[in-house]
């Protein structure tokens, strides 16, 4: 199934002549993504492929795009989700994981992922390194006020390091892992 | 928001967007927020950054109970969130040598215990665990000795309720000897005491004029060295008798005394034994 849908996914994207960029597609399916995830959606990368699948689509055929590219992907993915409401209830809370998936990151013994992570910090410039701890790790107030920043400054600065950390402990491009590819790419599959 | 910066951001907007981010939040807002973080990138950006407080704040124990189970809830549906609790988790294992500890929060209570126990030489803590040791293996002997001890009181108070033996039957050849108070009997001449080879018993008598009756204590000594033979406590009064197992007085010269049971000596008598 899933094989069919992104064939007809890659055939939609090679008909298509919508001016979609690169950029402008990944900051759409990232605020997707997080859309879902707020709605508690266990597979919020597919529901985002599907709104993008369907904007697409939806564009092909002339829609109007009203106010913005990214408002009507917003329309887009508000119908997806209540479609998902539909065939999938919202998960009944449970001491379990409703979504069983697990990141490669969680998955590792606690050993190892010190390991991994202390790699992937001495990755980072010494400053952003001791900042991500000290916020984490230390008091956060205090630690604004030492920096001269705003709370929300300073929340914004560690979650761009964070974001980092969190990119580099995932598996690398080229070791099997499938990622995300803007529909460009995928129409010359 | 737009036309401003996330860092701009007001308290009240803060909330709203935590209360959105734990699904706490009419549905109403929840458009009117996502139609914001469509648009705005910055907005957008602020609202990925409350993950990460929200994540540290919920391991560090300060959301609030209600809070702190909607984060749970959430935690349960989305394995990104839980990949981002386990990279700050796992950063608490990656500081020791990073975070000076003048920025880290206190330890409070009990911890600020347990943690300046990591500041004990490891000389001082190997020679605490010693004596430690050696406490417990001398509790443990003494705990032994001690139940070694109560054996060996039941033992013997176990022997003490056994039935004792019959009593040596009377023979024909008890003999029984009156004594008197300063007359060594049998000292010279025939007068000594004859014990017959038959002889289980020997019934010894003697006088206590003036003693009223009571329990007395008798002891049978050796004079030449005062060693104790024999004793018994009997009845008392004005007259005393006494069976002394033959076996016991074997040829020599014997002492009986007669004392109260406060210790104090009455009477005594001697005489001499021969076979």
């Amino acid at each position: 199934m899933i094989l069919g849908i992104l064939a007809r996914r890659v055939a939609d994207m090679a008909e298509s002549e919508i001016n979609f960029p690169e950029e402008e597609y990944r900051s759409i399916r990232e605020r997707l993504i997080t859309f879902f995830r707020l709605h508690r959606r266990t597979d919020p990368e597919t529901c985002a492929d599907e709104v993008i699948c369907r904007a697409v689509r939806r564009l092909r055929e002339g829609a109007n795009i009203d106010p913005s590219l990214r408002a009507f992907c917003l329309g887009v993915a508000r119908n997806v989700l209540r479609e998902s409401f539909k065939e999938k209830a919202p998960e009944e809370l449970s001491a379990e994981p409703s979504d069983q998936r697990e990141g490669q990151f969680a998955r590792l013994s606690r050993v190892e992922q010190i390991l991994l992570l202390n790699e992937c910090l001495h990755s980072l410039p010494p400053e952003e390194r001791r900042l991500l701890l000290e916020y984490h790790l230390g008091d956060r107030q205090l630690l604004a006020r030492r920096h001269n920043q705003s709370a929300n400054a300073l929340r914004i600065r560690v979650h761009r390091i964070a974001r980092k950390v969190l990119k580099s402990v995932q598996p690398q491009p080229g070791r099997g892992e499938t990622h995300p590819k803007h529909p460009a790419e995928e129409s010359h599959l | 928001m737009r036309g401003r910066t996330a860092a701009d951001m007001s308290e009240d907007e803060e909330a709203q967007l935590v209360r959105y981010m734990l699904n706490d939040l009419p549905q109403k807002d929840c458009e009117r927020i996502e139609e914001l973080y469509f648009q705005d990138d910055k907005y957008f950006e602020a609202l990925a950054a409350l993950e990460t407080q929200l994540v540290r704040d919920w391991l560090a124990g300060a959301l609030t109970p209600r809070q702190a189970a909607q984060f749970e809830a959430r935690m349960r549906s989305d394995a990104a969130l839980r990949e981002h609790v386990a990279m700050v988790e796992a950063l608490a294992g990656c500081t020791a040598k990073e975070v000076p500890t003048g920025s880290a929060k206190a330890p409070i209570g009990v911890m600020r215990y347990f943690l300046s126990l990591r500041d004990i030489p490891t000389g001082l803590a190997l020679a605490g665990s010693c004596v430690l040791l050696a406490a417990a293996i001398l509790l443990i002997t003494l705990s032994f000795v001690r139940i070694s001890q109560l054996q060996d009181r039941v033992t013997t108070l176990a022997a003490l309720r056994l039935p004792a033996e019959p009593a040596a039957r009377p023979s024909a050849f008890d003999p029984t000897f009156s004594l008197l108070a300063g007359v060594s009997r049998g000292a010279v001449g025939p007068q000594a005491l004859f014990i017959a080879a038959g002889a289980r018993l020997v019934h010894l008598q003697a006088l206590t004029p003036g003693h009223p009756a009571g329990i007395l204590r008798v002891a049978l000594r050796n004079p030449s060295d005062g060693t104790q033979t024999w004793s018994a406590f009997i009845s008392g009064g004005s007259q005393v008798e006494v069976a002394v197992p033959a076996g016991l007085l074997q040829p020599g010269d014997y002492v009986l005394s007669a004392e109260t049971g406060a210790g104090e000596m009455i009477e005594t008598w001697q005489f001499r034994v021969v076979r």
